[in-house]
């Protein structure tokens, strides 16, 4: 080991082995004492928390397929910037969603165990890394978007009539509605949009087209 | 006349250049406009590939996915501070501009390995070098200086997984040489990277020397509104 990995483990074990058991006298007080705190106001119920614990990694799985589109459109052999600052966007864009979605539950009460279980691994879409043309991918793009409104139109039907508990979370399915499904629509029509418009190029105008389209997206 | 003659001259110096090395973007397309056969527009030389980057592509990608994972832990040690039970609002700011940090880092490191000719690929990883650590499964329910420590050695990780990039770009062999590459690592990543740690080592310390009085929940307290207010500001 070198001297660095050296002090980078003998710093870690130092910090570990000096909060766990140990009756030395100047061992520190890494865990506080935990605080009572009533529980009544933690109103969420299992099956609906569930649902949007999934959401969490739906939303990053999203942002990585667009992660992925950016990618591709970046390449020199491909040169299609325009497409390519759209889905760096949009990769950004479904990260914020997946925060969002985090900071709700932190705001209810939740996310106070198994914090760990809350991402795991998100990868693009299918494993899928190239697209023919910007078309196919925004095709890819407005069925991924489709796929995430049923998700979150899901977690509303949940929430309202979770089964059992009869907690119908009226907060987070106004919250959902108004500012989840209200951006989904947005953001669908838009997609179809920008597919309507090349796609009728993209028969007789493919290259010039796109080429065109992309310049565009430039803004 | 005489400029389009020079822009002549040149131009079949080029191509003799590549009729014997065979590896350059005029004489492919040089093949593709006077050849008759209509075949689908292949020109393997004309990009952006030059230098030793190409050789590092490898070592990027696991880089950018690197980057990515550990914006996810970072997003999820933010969110366990950000819970009503730990309520540290100083930790959950400092973990989550780490988290866009690094996000924000993979993002740029993807733009400019298809500058230099180069194709991201998110399958390619290589051991991870700080898993099960430090339990086989990923703990983020961290205590405030169990996290610091955390944070600590994912950074110098971090850091010196970009000096064993910056390494292999350093070399004098051609294949690998690349000076393009080095200085966007500098510049990008291992000055920052220098920034970051001797930060987290301050806080590491400074919360050490305040854990040594027998009750600490009011040193915390104070620690963690230093934090935040720090980062806010
Ligand atoms: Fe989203």
């Amino acid at each position: 080991m070198s001297p660095l990995h050296v002090s980078v483990a003998v710093l870690a074990v130092f910090a570990f082995a000096a909060c766990g058991v140990s009756a030395d006298k100047d061992k520190f007080k890494c865990k506080l004492r935990p605080a009572d705190i009533p529980k009544e106001w933690v109103s969420m119920v299992d099956p609906c928390v569930k649902k949007m614990r999934e959401q969490v990694q739906t939303e990053l799985t999203a942002s990585m397929t667009y992660l992925a589109m950016a990618a591709h459109f970046s390449q020199d052999t491909v040169n299609r910037p325009g497409f390519a600052e759209h889905f760096f966007k949009s990769a950004s864009e479904e990260r914020e969603h997946a925060i969002k979605l985090i900071e709700y539950l932190l705001m209810r009460g939740q996310l106070t165990k198994d914090v760990g279980d809350l991402i795991k691994d998100p990868r693009p879409k299918g494993d899928v890394t190239s697209w023919v043309d910007g078309v196919s991918a925004l095709k890819d793009a407005l069925k991924l978007e489709a796929s995430v409104t049923n998700n979150i139109r899901d977690i509303v039907a949940v929430c309202e009539d979770p089964g059992e508990s009869k907690f119908n979370d009226y907060h987070l399915v106004d919250y959902l509605t108004g500012d989840f499904l209200d951006e989904q629509y947005k953001g669908q029509r838009e997609l179809a949009g920008m597919i309507s418009t090349l796609d009728k190029m993209m028969h007789s105008h493919g290259a010039i087209g796109e080429f065109l389209f992309d310049k565009k997206l430039l803004g | 006349m005489k400029g389009l003659f020079c822009f002549v001259a040149a131009a079949l110096l080029v191509a003799l250049a590549s009729a014997e090395t065979g590896s350059f973007c005029y004489g492919d397309v040089n093949m593709k406009c006077s050849s008759s056969a209509d075949e689908a527009v292949a020109i393997p030389n004309c990009n952006a590939v030059y230098g030793g980057a190409a050789s590092a592509m490898e070592q990027l990608s696991n880089y950018v996915n690197t980057h990515i994972t550990r914006s996810f832990q970072y997003l999820l040690m933010s969110t366990h501070f950000g819970s009503y039970e730990a309520n540290r609002p100083g930790f959950e700011k400092l973990y989550r501009i780490l988290s866009d940090q690094n996000w924000e880092a993979s993002l740029g490191l993807i733009k400019h390995m298809t500058k230099r000719g180069g194709k991201m690929n998110f399958n390619y990883r290589e051991a991870d070098n700080l898993a099960n650590e430090p339990a086989k499964k990923e703990v983020y329910e961290l205590h405030e200086l169990g996290s610091l420590a955390r944070a600590l050695d994912i950074q110098k990780s971090l850091a010196e997984e970009a000096f064993h990039i910056h390494h292999t770009c350093s070399a004098k062999d051609p294949k690998h040489h690349d000076a393009e590459l080095t200085h966007y690592l500098e510049e990008n990543f291992i000055e920052k990277q220098a920034d970051t740690i001797r930060n987290l080592a301050g806080h590491t310390s400074d919360l050490k020397n305040l854990l040594k009085s027998s009750d600490s929940s009011l040193s915390m307290f104070l620690f963690d509104e230093y934090l935040f207010n720090k980062l806010s500001g």
